[in-house]
């Protein structure tokens, strides 16, 4: 088990790794060195889908609400509305 | 400060005098090496080791309060610190293994006797390879090394020899 852990070959860390610690401490702004990208993506991905669902939805009704009044108008016309009244 | 033990700078750091940066950047230039190597070899990955050691020195700097002078050497508090904060990171991200960029970059550098390793010891829990790498690399004591990954002597004890059974199946697979 011993030599598993010997034979390891570990990557050397970044150069400025110590000095991004330190500065990191003074400035609290952390920087970190994990590639992001696929997390990120993924949570924008999910956010826009959502947002274009909501966005669907109440440009549908507005189109819903448009050909009822639509309706109405021609109805009108007609004087179905006054009829039923 | 080259000559200040490890205890010292703490105080130094808890008393929150002017040397308190200094003594803050002399801990981190004496041992961001040692624990990255400890960070990597349960995370297994070199930018997520840096993150682990950043994160861990930060809590430090942050809250130096924490440790205390009686109970422990620096060191061991720091490891046991560095461990947990590792494991957690394992423990996150294994529902959604995203880091397929950083696995895929490192399988096609490594060849032969290095990437059958690496593959070994990945396919085991982050936990059973902090047991394995304590008891057996860094040849700690069985009850030290409970208390560092925060477990009773048995439950280590299980984790050792599941983690070894395990990587002893997955390295001869990865040798066939």
């Amino acid at each position: 088990m011993t030599d598993i852990y010997q034979k390891l070959a570990i990557p050397e860390p970044s150069a400025d790794l110590e000095n991004r610690i330190i500065s990191a401490a003074h400035t609290k702004i952390v920087t970190e060195g994990k590639y992001n990208f696929p997390r990120l993506a993924m949570v924008a991905a999910c956010i826009m889908i959502t947002l274009s669902v909501i966005k669907t939805d109440d440009s549908q009704l507005v189109t819903k609400k448009n050909m009822l009044a639509d309706i109405n108008f021609f109805s009108d016309q007609y004087g179905f509305t006054g009829d039923i009244s | 400060m080259q000559n200040t033990s490890d205890e010292e700078l703490m105080e130094m750091l808890k008393a929150g005098n002017k040397a308190r940066g200094e003594a803050f950047a002399t801990l981190v230039r004496r041992h961001t090496r040692y624990f990255y190597n400890v960070a990597y070899r349960i995370v297994l990955e070199k930018e997520t080791s840096e993150d682990i050691v950043q994160k861990a020195f930060l809590k430090i700097w942050e809250k130096p309060d924490l440790w205390s002078g009686d109970k422990a050497k620096f060191k061991t508090w720091f490891y046991r610190i560095v461990c947990n904060l590792a494991i957690d990171d394992r423990r996150r991200l294994r529902p959604v293994e995203l880091d397929f960029d950083v696995v895929d970059e490192r399988e096609e550098k490594d060849s032969g006797e290095q990437k059958e390793l690496y593959t070994a010891l990945k396919s085991i829990p982050a936990r059973q390879r902090a047991a394995i790498m304590l008891v057996y690399f860094e040849e700690k004591k069985q009850i030290d090394a409970a208390k560092i990954l925060g477990v009773g002597v048995k439950a280590l004890e299980s984790l050792l020899s599941r983690g070894k059974k395990q990587l002893q199946q997955s390295l001869k697979q990865a040798m066939k």
